[in-house]
């Protein structure tokens, strides 16, 4: 999709749309006007498509530090009365759940949507959390579409009842719609743009507690018909049999999809398509409940509608069997998929279905293809540097002479083997959270946090702040390669610009620690090992908190801006008389660009992989490689 | 024409292939030629982590109507494989009985088999593995003639001209190439050479 299309003004025009561009046009399309976010995989792609199109569509589009203040961007924009949407994957509501928690309390004037993209199966996720537990928790509409038609027309209707309603309102995407494309008809786009216009007379608060609580319920109650006629929401059919399946957002392609694997005739079982898990529309499913004797219930994530349903049918007094995850027709954990929910159903209509298995030749294995850092990945070389400082400075196996506490990025990868670099991995910035945690233990062994730059603006920086006021004794490696990499090179406080291309100051990691009070700040290249191992070793030395800001590009970036720059990307050579074959390089700075030839039993360079970092001519033992040259003369 | 069980105006089609070979690219410009035609598309798509050098897969449907975005196991009518393990790989999970494989011959090794850790099986096995499994194999060397074109960084055009040499689409081979070319504003030229390179190749391979 292309940036004009994005824009174009053509009303029943078919387009091929990602879900997360849908989603990113509905904005377009509802009048949004302040859009906020932060990156997390699978919501990134739709600040990056509004980013694109904000300055030509008159917008304000904005990458935040942090989803808690991606939140309150948006927040304070609906305030304003103008529609405002803020997006973020499942886990970056946590972050922002101090402000909803309360912004719920205190509602809003202009409609306000917040995009919760949620990853059931954590592909690309340390948790499988069901944000719509998030609307129940909050008290808030919450839509869920299935299709990116249904993607870019919830931001439109989501910003309709919001505004309403008075109430933010909760859009949940997932996986399996963020990163689909489908063919998408265009709406019209609005005419005219609002004026913010602040109501002086209100306060926007939680305070007093009861009151704004029972404002909330009852500005939830003002919307519920609306809610209940949200296009999403529709019995498809009645069916011939006493099953009747509820089909709750992504589900439903899932259950069309089942019914013809199965052979089932359309229009034979009765389905309810259903778009609002919160408030579970209750005229809608009461008809339902009250029809068929067993009820399939079809979601991804936790069975939310499953116990919204049994919920209702106690207060009918209705009594249909009702199946689905806690009855072991879909499993509570991993993402369904058209094979599970086919044999679920066969199980419910008493069919056998069997998914085809296809036997592999026994002649052959099939490796495994694990995810690696990339070619020259200046978290490469850090990586190397930390094992080596803790090698040299505690003579021992830096997986057991020190505590490593990793965070969230391209090098949250150093959690899996061949890395095993990390003791912890919880969430943004909780790398240093923990260190400080470890540092009070008494532990008599290095405590060391590793962080990238974008991830210690979002959450690192309190925990910094902590271990200056508490005096933890730990080592806080922060990895600045200019980028959010992970997510797909996003811009983050350090590169410069902002999520609409303009300028913005750099901000230096090492200010800001010397700002705290850090008494050991330095600042090292990432591709200068010895240095950067030497600082290490130095800082474990010092006691006190310590940072080391272990800088340079991103591998990726630096190859575009190497192009850019003429600069010619040449291997090393391994030299064949010097190499011994030893696989230190392969085996310890794990650069995916040096491989094994096994009939020559020597180190060799891919040379389409390779960046010309320079790192493996440094640590080679032999001296072995030399030359070459790349990202490294950046 | 084998296509989506028996109906010729539908196809599951899976893209597999390594992070950063360009197999997102490729699924985009294939669901634009469909969406132009008035099909019902869905394609979903590997992004995220396993962008850093893991398999990648696209699973892309086309249909009057299409729902599940995720193509069911067994029931994919063409395996487009970009490296010959991810093709395996694929077929084994989603191809059906009697579907299709092109492969590009072109290995990247995974980093177990770089480090000495895994083996990578020969490619004749890989073959003979998918001749086993799909009634029709067709290799094409897609880095090499990318190259040839101009830039080996097209393998991921070629391999689109591979597919549309294979007439399995419900839309014509020149509907692809001309999609090419308004999708890739840049170095068109190359990218043409290299449909084309793909194109022929195939249509070698398939002469009686």
């Amino acid at each position: 999709m292309s940036r004009a299309e994005l824009l174009e003004d053509s009303p029943g025009k078919k387009v091929l749309l990602l879900g997360n561009e849908a989603f990113a046009r509905g904005a377009i399309e509802a009048n949004v006007q302040v859009a906020a976010a932060y990156p997390g995989t699978p919501s990134s792609e739709i600040m990056e498509a509004l980013a694109s199109i904000a300055e030509a569509a008159g917008i304000y589009a904005e990458w935040s530090v942090n989803e808690k203040v991606a939140f309150e961007v948006a927040y304070a924009a609906a305030v304003a009365g103008l529609r405002s949407m803020c997006s973020m994957k499942h886990v970056g509501l946590n972050v922002a759940s101090d402000a909803l928690m309360v912004a719920n309390y205190a509602g809003v004037e202009g409609g306000m949507v917040i995009i919760s993209a949620d990853d059931p199966s954590g592909h690309s996720s340390q948790n499988e959390q069901d944000n719509r537990l998030f609307a129940k928790f909050a008290e808030l509409p919450c839509l869920e579409p299935a299709t990116p038609q249904e993607a870019k027309d919830s931001v439109v209707i989501g910003c309709e009842i919001s505004e309403k309603g008075k109430l933010p309102v909760i859009v949940r995407s997932l996986t399996r719609l963020s990163h689909v494309r489908g063919e998408v008809e265009l709406g019209p786009l609005p005419k005219e743009k609002r004026k913010p216009s602040l109501k002086w007379e209100i306060t926007y608060t939680g305070f007093p507690a009861p009151d704004h609580h029972k404002m909330l319920h009852d500005r939830l109650a003002s919307i519920t018909e609306d809610l209940e006629r949200v296009p999403f929401n529709r019995v498809e059919a009645e069916g011939d049999e006493d099953i009747g399946v509820v089909a709750a957002g992504i589900g439903y392609n899932y259950v069309k999809e089942a019914l013809r694997l199965l052979n089932v005739k359309e229009g034979s079982i009765a389905i309810l398509k259903l778009g609002v898990p919160h408030p579970i529309p209750r005229n809608l499913v009461t008809r339902f409940l009250k029809s068929y004797d067993v009820i399939y219930v079809v979601e991804d994530g936790f069975p939310f509608v499953e116990e919204e349903l049994k919920k209702v049918c106690y207060d009918l007094d209705v009594h249909p069997t009702i199946l689905g995850k806690h009855s072991g027709h879909l499993p509570l954990e991993g993402e369904i998929d058209p094979d599970k929910v086919a044999m679920g159903l066969a199980k419910v209509l008493g069919i056998s279905y069997k998914p085809p298995e296809v036997s592999i030749p026994s002649y052959i294995e099939i490796p495994r293809r694990t995810l690696s850092l990339c070619a020259g990945c200046p978290h490469l070389t850090t990586f190397y540097a930390i094992r080596q400082a803790i090698r040299r400075e505690m003579k021992g196996d830096p997986r057991k002479a020190s505590v490593i506490c990793g965070d969230i990025g391209c090098y949250g990868l150093g959690l899996f083997h061949p890395y095993n670099m990390f003791h912890t991995h919880i969430c943004m910035g909780a790398s240093i959270g923990c260190a400080n945690g470890f540092a009070h233990t008494g532990i008599d062994k290095p405590v060391i946090a590793y962080i990238g730059e974008s991830t210690f603006f979002h959450a690192g920086m309190p925990a910094l702040l902590n271990a200056v006021y508490n005096n933890a004794n730990i080592k806080v490696v922060v990895q600045d390669n200019y980028t959010i990499a992970m997510t797909g090179h996003q811009p983050s406080p350090s590169t410069g610009l902002t999520a609409m291309g303009k300028p913005a100051p750099r901000i230096a990691v090492e200010e800001v620690a010397k700002a705290f009070k850090v008494p050991f700040v330095k600042v090292v290249d990432a591709y200068n090992i010895s240095e950067l191992i030497e600082t290490i070793r130095e800082a474990i030395r010092t006691p006190g908190p310590a940072v080391i800001v272990a800088r340079r590009l991103c591998a990726e970036l630096a190859r575009r801006e190497a192009t850019r720059k003429g600069i010619r990307i040449s291997p090393p050579k391994i030299d064949p008389e010097k190499c011994t074959g030893c696989k230190y390089c392969i085996t310890q700075l794990l650069c995916p660009a040096l491989i094994w030839r096994e009939n020559e039993k020597k180190a060799d360079v891919d040379s389409l992989l390779c960046a010309g970092c320079g790192a493996c001519a440094q640590i080679c033992p032999q001296k072995a490689i030399s030359g070459g040259s790349g990202i490294g003369n950046l | 024409m084998a296509t989506y069980r028996g109906k010729k105006d539908e196809i599951a089609l899976v893209i597999a292939g390594v992070g950063g070979q360009g197999t997102l690219l490729a699924s985009q410009i294939i669901g634009h030629v469909a969406v132009k035609h008035g099909f019902s598309v869905r394609i979903s798509e590997t992004f995220g982590m396993s962008q850093r050098g893991g398999p990648v897969v696209s699973h892309i449907r086309i249909a009057k109507a299409v729902y599940s975005p995720l193509i069911p196991f067994g029931t994919a009518d063409l395996v487009l494989g970009f490296e010959p393990l991810e093709a395996l790989r694929a077929s084994i999970k989603f191809l059906a009985k009697g579907g299709s494989v092109i492969v590009n011959t072109r290995i990247l090794y995974p980093v177990e088999v770089n480090r000495g850790d895994a083996k990578y099986p020969p490619l004749e096995r890989i073959l003979e593995a998918l001749r086993s499994i799909a009634s029709e194999v067709v290799t094409v060397d897609a880095t090499t003639l990318a190259t040839k074109a101009g830039n080996p960084i097209s393998a991921n055009i070629v391999m689109l001209g591979a597919l549309a040499a294979l007439e399995k689409l419900p839309f014509k081979p020149e509907d692809l190439r001309e999609a090419v070319k308004e999708r890739v504003p840049r170095n068109v030229d190359v990218n043409l050479r290299a449909f084309d390179l793909g194109f022929q190749a195939i249509k070698e391979q398939l002469k009686p």
